[in-house]
């Protein structure tokens, strides 16, 4: 008896924290789907939200920027995205760490100029105060 | 009594500052570490205690890498570096996650005899488990 609850209750623990775990990622997911919208839209209150003030942003070609400098460059139209699209997607959560793996095709007009980006990119969600913000995105191009 | 209280807020506080330079100080160890077996001694055991077991390994080419795949790929790696050169490590930490980025340039001698310039901006994803940090995803770019 004594033996099966303990059981019972170890299946029990498991599935809450699968299930905490799967919460966790449609919380990331639902984020990086935030992300994606601010960024065709230009909203610069949603990304301000969604960014840490520290975060790094970088880009294919080794640029990084701060959190106001890929505010500011959205904002004005010099990268102007025209559409994000993710394919293959992978998030891991580590307590309060997301690490996500996606595979996007990009356009946008980079200095007016129009580019098809096929990239790689990393994702470093943390969670502060029940709330996840981007730490850093690092995208590589693939041909 | 005020004294006393604002000597142990001044204990607790340098020992707030210490824990905080004793991470950065064990993850630019290990960064220097980690590029030094993969570029390097090639070392699987070290490796294995550096990554955590879900850790994603990015290319500057694209090619992402499982720990398996990882640890396969630097041990069986024919090509020589030389000239190797960390610099710019930047160290941004929240609770239990750190996020490193630096630029690593070296020589990359390939068993073909050809020499290739390599040139990348590295970002790093640390995690504390059970008090040790280990890697999570690393990506790397290419500058050239």
């Amino acid at each position: 008896m004594k033996k099966s609850s303990f059981f019972i209750f170890f299946i029990a623990f498991s599935f809450h924290s699968f299930a905490q775990n799967e919460s966790q990622k449609g919380e990331v997911m639902m984020k990086l789907l935030m992300l994606k919208t601010a960024l065709v839209a230009k909203d610069s209150i949603t990304l301000s939200k969604l960014l840490a003030d520290d975060v790094t942003y970088g880009h294919t070609n080794g640029l990084i920027q701060s959190k106001s400098a890929l505010i500011h460059s959205v904002m004005t139209g010099e990268q102007d995205y025209k559409s994000i699209e993710p394919s293959v997607m992978n998030i891991r959560i580590f307590d309060k760490t997301a690490v996500v793996n996606m595979d996007s095709k990009v356009v946008l007009n980079y200095n007016k100029q129009p580019m098809q980006i096929d990239m790689k990119i990393t994702f470093v969600w943390v969670n502060k105060n029940n709330d996840w913000q981007l730490e850093a995105r690092q995208a590589v191009k693939i041909n | 009594m005020k004294k006393s209280f604002i000597i142990l807020f001044f204990l607790f506080s340098s020992a707030i500052v210490f824990a905080q330079s004793k991470d950065e100080k064990e993850l630019t160890e290990k960064t220097y570490l980690l590029s030094h077996t993969v570029f390097g001694t090639k070392d699987s055991a070290t490796l294995d205690g550096l990554l955590a077991k879900t850790v994603s390994y990015g290319h500057s080419h694209g090619n992402l890498q499982t720990r398996e795949e990882m640890i396969k790929g630097v041990s069986h790696n024919l090509s020589n570096y030389t000239d190797t050169a960390v610099s710019s490590i930047k160290i941004f930490m929240e609770d239990n996650t750190a996020i490193v980025r630096y630029l690593f340039k070296a020589k990359e001698n390939k068993k073909d005899g050809t020499v290739t310039d390599l040139n990348f901006s590295m970002l790093l994803v640390w995690i504390k488990e059970k008090s040790v940090w280990k890697l999570m995803g690393r990506q790397a770019v290419s500058l050239n």
